[in-house]
């Protein structure tokens, strides 16, 4: 178990990248990202993040742990990647979202059905205050509401684009319903800003057929705006 | 239990020892002692949890511990000092190590070692010192505070702060 093989940095899997642990297209055995092993509680790998910094390639590392939530018990939450910061958050969204997609935590009246438990209630922003409120970037797919899906809260990650970004400036969530990350703040420049851009140009898996979409690789927490 | 049990690469270690290792490759990992994370070596410099791996600017050059940091437009990094609000955006967090080879770890959340600019008093707010690359405290935390001192001492030593705790005023 866990941090016992050095030959592979500490870890039982050694590097993997961001894609083969968590794109769509991972299980295809045809994918250019197919990685498929038979997971056992506690199992650890180290998670690469690869990006373009003023023309260096640099490599980020995540240590992720799977874990089993339910411990052998009926199955309610599943098994997961976690880390530092991650978090396993309820989907509130009837259609659910795709990997790399950002959800925020607004202010609810009533108690979801069916029952969140102590999870986070997470959705994609569609208003301005719900994008004032981020929580982070989707790891996994969530189908249908009642869902439950980690979500990085913290840290490197990759994210979906809208528009165009700058490495100088803060970045913020969408407002529209899809997840997307813009440069554009929701309401106030003191509302949502939530990280900054390391790399304004990184391609996104968006399916299993490996179709790629515009993305960003993102900082959570890499700015001082959020307290501004 | 101990950590010198946890079987990293390199085992437990305090961070001088780690500074002088070689031969170390691409995804190596050691538990750094002194700061208490764990670190992985990407080739360049050894990061944590806390860290992302910046180029440093022509200007200054190279980077110290503990020193602010700002990302310039091509994302490189400079030195932050107190300024316009559109600076403070700019602000990307601490340097966890010297730089090597032009590059840096640089920390943008958790506790971490800085640099103060003045004599600091633990339990306030951090800030964007006026001397570059330096902290200040503040004890009306409000807007553009980065987050809070975690000990006091004098000007240009290197003092715990917290980086990015909750948003104390909006």
């Amino acid at each position: 178990m866990s941090y016992t093989f050095n030959e592979k940095g500490g870890t039982n899997y050694g590097i993997k990248t961001f894609n083969q642990i968590f794109s769509p297209d991972r299980l295809v055995t045809t994918s250019a990202n197919y990685w498929n092993p038979t997971l056992i509680s506690g199992d650890t790998v180290l998670c690469k993040m690869q990006y373009t910094h003023a023309s260096n390639v640099i490599d980020n590392y995540k240590l992720l742990t799977w874990y089993d939530f339910d411990q052998g018990g009926s199955v309610v939450y599943g098994a997961h990647w976690i880390g530092t910061g991650i978090y396993l958050c309820y989907c509130n969204e009837s259609g659910g979202w795709g990997v790399s997609e950002f959800v925020c935590q607004p202010l609810l009246e009533d108690e979801p059905t069916p029952s969140p438990g102590a999870r986070s209630i997470v959705q994609r922003a569609t208003t301005g205050a719900e994008a004032s409120q981020p929580m982070g970037i989707a790891l996994e797919p969530a189908s249908a509401k009642g869902d439950f899906a980690t979500v990085a809260m913290m840290g490197v990650w990759p994210a979906k684009r809208f528009g165009t970004l700058t490495l100088d400036s803060a970045v913020y969530s969408r407002r529209d319903g899809t997840g997307l990350v813009t440069a554009t703040q929701p309401a106030s420049y003191a509302s949502g800003a939530m990280s900054k851009a390391l790399d304004i140009n990184y391609p996104v898996v968006s399916n299993s057929e490996s179709e790629e979409v515009n993305g960003a690789l993102i900082c959570i927490w890499g700015t001082a705006a959020e307290q501004w | 239990m101990s950590y010198q049990a946890l079987p990293y690469t390199y085992g437990a270690r305090t961070e001088a020892q780690i500074d002088s290792i070689s031969g170390m490759i691409t995804g190596a990992t050691v538990f750094n002692t002194t700061s208490q994370y764990m670190e992985t070596y990407n080739g360049r410099v050894w990061m944590d949890e806390r860290s992302v791996c910046f180029k440093v600017s022509s200007e200054p050059g190279t980077v110290v511990k503990g020193e602010l940091l700002k990302t310039s437009s091509t994302g490189e990094v400079e030195l932050a000092v107190s300024g316009s609000q559109a600076e403070r955006e700019k602000f990307c967090g601490v340097a966890t190590r010297a730089s090597v080879g032009g590059f840096v770890p640089v920390a943008h959340c958790g506790k971490v070692k800085a640099l103060a600019g003045g004599t600091i008093v633990r339990g306030r707010g951090v800030i964007i010192a006026g001397t570059s690359g330096r902290f200040d405290d503040t004890s009306s935390p409000s807007n553009g505070t980065l987050g809070m001192t975690l000990e006091s001492g004098s000007s240009g030593v290197l003092l715990w702060i917290a980086l990015q705790t909750i948003e104390i005023s909006n």
